[in-house]
């Protein structure tokens, strides 16, 4: 019993992190992504302890968890995620680059660099964030998402591409 | 390699280097120590709420108020004992709500301190739950006097309080941390010293920005109790110092423990295995079985030795009988002349002369230098392993 509880918050110090960047990734508020991710281990462990599920990943239920609250969230919110095509990117002001010596990255801070990588239309900007930002392989987002490997990896390729065009297009 | 680790290496290569940069301060973006930690608790707090049962989702507290009163155990006592009182005072729960945010010197204070934070105490399990609560009720004083001081109320007048109170709920977090080292907990205990000591230096230099812009009544309590504070960090570091050595020696210990066992298992092979062999020869030199008598022996030694958890003393003696067997094995290896029939011919064996030595472990035993007498190494009439 106290084990379970013990791996649960070890769960808790190891993935808290990630899965609270994710929620901030998807919903852009410090705040709510704060709760979403206190709420998502809630609702693990409820899920464990009301239908005695079977935990293969903690790691991946944890982000299935976070992925339904959020799809919740946007239902309740009456729109469908952030997606954002470049033009649209580039409308809310995202330039790349502030003056010819300095780059946006100088002034880049963690909480930017998300909401940027948030505004890459999905579900390319997902695949991009899940495997680059929280470190996650193939397989884990093929089981986090339901979609093959093959296919994820189009996704962080096509991804990867769009963020290039946006960072290339200062020099164009 | 496989096709996604190829694919991988190639969208790595094709990223543009901001892109790179861009990912690496996005993963910057993470929970406070702060604010983890209170996540941390309150997740602690509702799966002991919510217990692992599969059947109830009912706290066990309230459900053991009233079915079985008679089973209480003292901690569900004083729970219920608690919450009675909350009731009684409050008239609801919402009055020890309300008193969360309390301040010294308003009305519902007294409820804070001695209800709401109690019972928190109360509830927390296990000396690491404990202990945690004790810190957070720690820095909860200073975080009231740095709002006191926020608020222009902070007045002279309260400086004894402050300061015993201080001292007071800094004596039970070393308590606690005492209690978890001599459970055995070092590594938990160092974190919570070391978070302690954290906290209390984030909330020195608060203090030192307050002491800068405060009024002169409230600036000498302010220095006192950041001096106060520097006091704790002191005894703090200094305590988690202690247990740092105490758990580097506890792990060298590990260590001495894993090394004398797999030596004694190592050894206990092989006498079994030349035990064996001697017994399935007809004519063995009785040199031989002397040796293999002292290695057996020797080896019964360091069991005996690491039983009573000299394990360094332990390896000495199993590293003499490993000489023992590695001569006789390198004997049995050679071709098989028949010693015992060309008169005594002994085998070297070893003459154990003890020395005082200290172990790593902390214990003071004799052990063994070996000296080989210079005798001619026999072959002995024994079939090859």
């Amino acid at each position: 019993m106290e084990e379970i509880q013990n791996n649960f918050l070890e769960a808790y110090n190891t993935y808290s992190d990630s899965i609270f960047r994710f929620c901030l990734f998807k919903l852009s508020d410090r705040e709510i992504a704060k709760d979403f991710m206190q709420d998502t281990f809630t609702k693990t462990w409820m899920l464990v302890s009301k239908k005695k599920v079977e935990i293969k990943s903690l790691k991946a239920i944890l982000y299935k968890i976070a992925g339904n609250l959020i799809i919740d969230e946007y239902r309740r919110r009456g729109r469908r995620g952030l997606a954002a095509s470049l033009d649209v990117l580039h409308e809310e002001g995202f330039d790349l680059y502030c003056d010819e010596t300095s780059s946006m990255m100088d002034h880049m801070d963690g909480k930017k660099a998300v909401s940027l990588i948030s505004k890459i239309q999905e579900p390319y900007g997902e695949a991009v964030f899940m495997r680059y930002v929280q470190g996650l392989e193939l397989d884990e987002m093929a089981e986090i998402t339901g979609a093959s490997e093959n296919t994820m990896s189009v996704r962080v390729h096509r991804g990867i591409s769009i963020l290039k065009k946006l960072f290339n297009k200062e020099n164009e | 390699m496989s096709k996604n680790n190829q694919n991988n290496q190639i969208q790595d290569h094709e990223m543009h280097e901001d892109i790179h940069k861009l990912f690496s301060i996005a993963k910057e973006e993470s929970l406070s120590h702060d604010e983890k930690k209170q996540g941390a608790i309150d997740f602690k707090n509702f799966m002991e709420k919510n217990p692992n049962r599969g059947v109830s989702m009912v706290s066990p507290y309230i459900k053991n108020l009233f079915i079985s009163t008679f089973k209480f155990v003292k901690q569900r006592q004083l729970v219920a004992i608690a919450l009675a009182v909350i009731l009684v005072l409050g008239g609801s729960s919402g009055t020890a709500y309300a008193a969360v945010n309390s301040l010294p010197g308003d009305l519902l204070y007294p409820i804070k301190i001695n209800i709401n934070e109690k019972l928190e105490s109360v509830l927390a399990r296990g000396t690491e739950a404990k202990a945690r609560v004790a810190v957070k009720h720690a820095i909860n004083r200073i975080e009231e006097v740095e709002k006191l001081a926020v608020a222009g109320k902070l007045e002279k007048s309260s400086e004894g309080s402050v300061s015993a109170t201080l001292a007071l709920q800094s004596k039970v977090v070393q308590e606690n941390i005492l209690k978890l080292k001599t459970e055995g907990n070092v590594e938990a205990a160092i974190v919570i010293s070391s978070d302690f000591e954290n906290s209390l230096n984030d909330h020195k230099k608060n203090l030192a920005n307050l002491v800068k812009n405060s009024r002169d009544t409230a600036r000498d309590l302010l220095v006192k109790t950041s001096e106060n504070i520097h006091d704790n960090i002191l005894a703090a570091a200094k305590e988690r110092l202690i247990l740092e050595d105490s758990l580097s020696t506890s792990n060298q210990i590990t260590v001495n423990k894993k090394i004398a066992n797999d030596e004694l298992i190592a050894s206990q092979k092989k006498i079994k295995k030349i035990e064996g062999a001697v017994n399935a020869s007809r004519n063995i030199d009785k040199d031989i079985k002397d040796t293999l008598k002292n290695a057996v022996k020797t080896v019964s030694e360091s069991e005996e030795k690491i039983n009573v958890g000299a394990y360094n003393n332990a390896v000495v003696l199993l590293k003499d009988a490993k000489e023992n067997t590695d001569k006789l094995e390198e004997e049995f290896k050679k071709s098989p002349i028949d010693y015992s029939k060309s008169g005594k011919t002994p085998i070297p064996t070893s003459t154990a002369t003890p020395t005082s030595s200290t172990s790593v472990d902390g214990s003071s035993s004799s052990t063994i230098n070996i000296q080989n007498n210079n005798l001619p190494i026999p072959v002995p009439s024994v079939p090859r392993l």
